[in-house]
């Protein structure tokens, strides 16, 4: 790594000189950067300016080529690769397609580049997808060496929010510019050979990037009020009226921004974190409690997994017009979703508040290549999604939080799995767009989750917080892979518990991450015989063959059986109470791995229930309702239900009788 | 004041047309109770011998029967399918009944004879069902113009704030709490007309919908503003009652039957005072 450090440093210079320094100590290495001025003209929905971008090569190759992601030409046709997977179309008319140009490309030397420009479609070879641009070098880039590039571009959003887009004069700018790909090199990310890991826009999955320093120059009209990733330096209106903002980020994968004359302000303070919050008015009722969400999001996740290090964080709720942009993450700036007078029992906002603050961790820090390995960012992501929400919205209830009835995150992602036809479709190795049937966002956000709380059922959630400090503190600023978090776990499982879960944990991961196998176990039935007292033919010597019928000596001995089956593929282990009707419990662990386990007792007392899996340590099982067994069924609780519903229909028909 | 006689002759009305509510309960009580026995059956069966009832013991959570795993969908589905079916069947039923209620409560003495009940129910069927179609239909044209189109007019200029929605939805809904019991004052004096009359003239009734209910408008109109307010207060009180009682016994479920089955009868009675005013201020 000494190789990059000179390079580096004459960078640092070259973009610290005019802008504040966030970080003293960069977080990342840092190996690309860009330093940006733009316009936004919001006539023309168009952001067009110059950007001056680098990237150190770290490799120990030259390299001939650089590639750039041009996200937004997946709106310049209905047939990109992005309106394929999703079966849209950008619009009707003109000003409803989004598209990307270069005007102008020189190399440091000023060299003209744009000759030697061409689209490529690495993913699918869909010659319609302009979203990878390949740019030959004039000249190689030597190992350690940097490539500066000058750019002039225009940016056209589109009118169909998607992750990015424009309504009227609300703006939402993201995955606008030219934007480098990631130079991943041998050993890194398992990957075999060095080599452009640029993916195409895809209709699910976003994220793969070097942490970068952004240094960006804005310019709207001045009634424009503005937001983004970045730390605002300065702010004035110039003298024909418009207003320019500077901004610096440092360490972020990538910048996002938005602008809208309609905006209220709002600013709050989490520790060293200033939190500012955009929201269209009519929303003022909820400005308190998406505060309240962000900043539960920051204590739980700073206690439980490691420190949010910037000093700045900005998030939006967009107006409903700009609705598209919602449940979006950008690192320093992330995008809510509500509507007005949401119900206070409806965590709905607070909810992707969580989720999409989450991601600054899952992604933004732990910058995983969300395009080959989604769970990682959404599953993990929504993993602790749903730990924060059921922690601080009261447990069991973090998505619907009513007296009468509610809905706890866990359950509701556990829902989304176990109630998916094609739950068992595929396991969670295929590249985000490569997940059959639609199944994309059911396996990788909510079977993931799904399997990772199951792995906390059984490990513990002390040693799930130990796994996530320590991938923090190997992998935060860099790029992990499952193989990665994997090795995490299985030392840091074995360290904190010996071999009592096996040599390592490689058998829960062929199961759940690598495995397509549900979990279902059955309690089939308890049984209690009493015990008979001898009665048969014996044989005397005074009298030969005669009956003999025994007494049975003191109380009546029962013969008590729990039968317990195993539907589903996966073997995990799990505990199984039993209930005597004297009130004594005791619980059996069994390692699951037979079809079938009988658990014989003998005593006084009948076995009255029996449960598998009592605390719901095992998420993943498909049906909870067959892990119980009782002799006497309690039905009051079903018979009230239909009661309730019975009545609501009388009054009904009723009422809609006029 | 005709406001006060039509509460007090509605209510009276009601009183002595007991009888009538008493069959309209037993019958609409009945016709649902069949349609509850598949559910009952589903469940029992679904959930067997489980002891993972308790987790429904004091609410409702709704992860709960995600958990039946392949037969949730086909039962959801069913019952969703089954909904729509039960409320056109319900239509039917009450539109069926409401001849014989409005026969009782002019007649509006104690000896009404149920069988009378039901020679005016199977009379008036079709003409009070043509007449519930066409008010309904007048209702929903001017929801439309009312509510509709200031929401797309608002929705299309594009200047149109959250902010604005949601003032113009508070003055609609109250623009339509206005205007609902004009198009109820309609529907009841035609049938009340229909069956004073023993006609079966669709559209001379409706006609005298419109005359009756403008004829002495303000008597009339409050009298229904009056009685729609009472009325969603009301059910708006049992929805709080009922939510809030959660037994967890064999008795408490018996409690439940019965205080729902008194709640929902004075339902019946709100309904039948309603009838009953409009039919005391037609004999006025
Ligand atoms: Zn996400």
């Amino acid at each position: 790594m000494k190789r990059i450090i000179l390079p580096l440093f004459f960078l640092a210079c070259f973009i610290y000189a005019r802008g504040q320094v966030i970080f003293y100590e960069p977080m990342s290495e840092r190996l690309t950067g860009y330093s940006m001025d733009v316009e936004l003209d919001p006539e023309t929905k168009t952001v067009s300016g110059s950007m001056e971008a680098y990237w150190v090569n770290n490799s120990r190759k030259w390299v001939p080529d650089i590639q750039m992601h041009m996200y937004l030409n997946a709106f310049s046709s209905n047939r990109s690769t992005f309106y394929n997977e999703n079966h849209g179309s950008p619009g009707s008319s003109e000003i409803d397609y989004g598209w990307i140009t270069i005007n102008n490309i020189i190399n440091h030397k000023g060299t003209d580049l744009k000759r030697h420009m061409e689209y490529i479609q690495p993913d699918d070879g869909n010659p319609y997808d302009k979203t990878v641009l390949r740019i030959i070098l004039a000249e190689p880039v030597a190992p350690g060496d940097t490539a500066l590039l000058y750019i002039d571009f225009t940016s056209k959003l589109p009118s169909n929010i998607r992750r990015t887009g424009f309504t009227d004069d609300f703006f939402f700018v993201a995955q606008w510019f030219p934007k480098f790909g990631v130079y991943e090199t041998k050993g890194m990310r398992n990957v075999e050979k060095d080599g452009w890991n640029c993916h195409q826009f895809h209709a699910n999955s976003e994220f793969y990037a070097n942490h970068s320093v952004y240094k960006v120059r804005i310019k709207v009209p001045g009634e424009y009020i503005v937001g983004s990733g970045g730390q605002l330096i300065s702010e004035e209106i110039n003298d024909e009226g418009f207003k320019i903002l500077n901004y610096r980020a440092e360490d972020i994968v990538d910048f996002a921004w938005t602008a809208w004359p309609g905006y209220k302000e709002y600013e709050d303070q989490w520790e060293h974190v200033k939190i500012r919050f955009l929201s269209p008015p009519g929303r003022e009722d909820q400005v308190d409690r998406q505060f309240t969400a962000v900043k539960n999001a920051l204590e739980y996740l700073n206690e439980h997994v490691g420190p949010f290090p910037w000093p700045h964080l900005t998030f939006v709720d967009p107006p409903a017009k700009g609705a598209g942009a919602g449940g979006m993450e950008y690192t320093t700036i992330f995008t809510s979703a509500s509507a007005p007078r949401m119900p206070e029992f409806i965590n709905m906002p607070d909810m992707v508040t969580v989720h999409e603050f989450g991601h600054s961790y899952f992604m933004g820090m732990l910058a995983t290549n969300e395009f080959e390995e989604p769970w990682m960012d959404e599953g993990i992501n929504s993993y602790w999604e749903s730990r924060i929400m059921d922690h601080y919205y009261g447990p069991g209830k973090g998505i619907i939080n009513h007296k009468y009835f509610w809905l706890s995150d866990k359950e509701s992602q556990r829902m989304g799995y176990v109630y998916s036809s094609n739950r068992t479709v595929s396991d969670n190795s295929p590249y985000a767009w490569q997940y059959p049937h639609g199944s994309y966002g059911m396996l990788s956000y909510q079977k993931a989750t799904t399997w990772l709380l199951t792995m906390q059922g059984i490990v513990g959630e002390e040693t799930m917080d130990e796994i996530f400090r320590t991938y923090y503190k190997e992998w935060a600023f860099k790029h992990p892979s499952a193989k990665d978090f994997i090795k995490i776990t299985n030392r840091v499982v074995t360290r904190m518990h010996g071999d009592k879960y096996g040599e390592n944990m490689n058998w829960f991961f062929d199961q759940t991450l690598y495995g397509t196998g549900i979990v279902d176990y059955k309690l089939a039935g308890i049984s209690n015989h009493k015990e008979r007292s001898f009665r048969g033919m014996v044989n005397t010597d005074t009298a030969g063959m005669i009956l003999r019928k025994d007494d049975m000596a003191g109380d009546t001995l029962y013969t008590s059986v729990v039968r317990v089956e195993r539907l589903g593929e996966v073997k995990l282990p799990v505990e199984i109470k039993i209930l005597f009707e004297d009130g004594t419990e005791l619980t059996e662990y069994w390692h699951g791995k037979s079809r079938y386990i009988d658990y014989e007792y003998s005593g006084p007392n009948k076995i009255i229930r029996a449960v598998i899996d009592p605390d719901y340590k095992i998420p993943m099982d498909v049906d909870y309702i067959n892990n119980s067994y009782t002799i006497k069924p309690d039905t009051v609780p079903q018979k009230r239900i239909i009661r309730k519903l019975l009545t609501f229909m009388q009054f009904l028909t009723h009422i809609i009788s006029l | 004041m005709k406001f006060i006689k039509a509460f007090t002759g509605g209510a009276t009305r009601a009183f002595r047309s007991f009888k009538a509510l008493l069959i309209i309960w037993l019958l609409t009580f009945s016709v649902l109770a069949v349609f509850s026995f598949p559910l009952k059956s589903f469940l029992n069966n679904a959930l067997g011998s489980t002891a993972s009832t308790s987790l429904l013991k004091d609410g409702f959570d709704i992860s709960y029967f995600f958990n039946l795993g392949n037969s949730f969908v086909p039962m959801m589905s069913a019952i969703s399918g089954g909904i729509l079916i039960v409320l056109l069947i319900f239509f039917f039923l009450y539109t069926f009944l409401n001849g014989g209620l409005f026969d009782s409560l002019l007649a509006n003495r104690w000896n009404y004879k149920p069988s009378d009940f039901f020679r005016s129910s199977t009379r008036y069927f079709l003409s009070y069902l043509v007449i519930m179609l066409l008010v309904i239909l007048m209702i929903t044209i001017v929801l439309f113009l009312v509510v509709g189109l200031p929401l797309i007019i608002q929705g299309a200029g594009s200047s149109g704030s959250e902010e604005a929605t949601l003032k113009l939805v508070s003055i609609l809904r109250f623009v339509v709490l206005l205007i609902l019991p004009i198009f109820l004052l309609v529907a009841d004096y035609a049938r009340v007309w229909l069956a004073a009359n023993k006609h079966c003239k669709i559209f001379k009734a409706l006609g005298y919908g419109f005359k009756g209910t403008f004829k002495s408008f303000f008597g009339s109109y409050f009298f229904m503003l009056v009685m729609v307010i009472v009325q969603a207060l009301y059910v708006a009180l049992v929805v709080k009652i009922l939510s809030g009682y959660t037994p967890d016994t064999a008795g408490g479920i018996f409690l439940l039957f019965l205080l729902s089955q008194v709640l929902f009868f004075i339902k019946l009675y709100l309904r039948a005072l309603r009838y009953g005013g409009v039919a005391a201020l037609y004999q006025i």
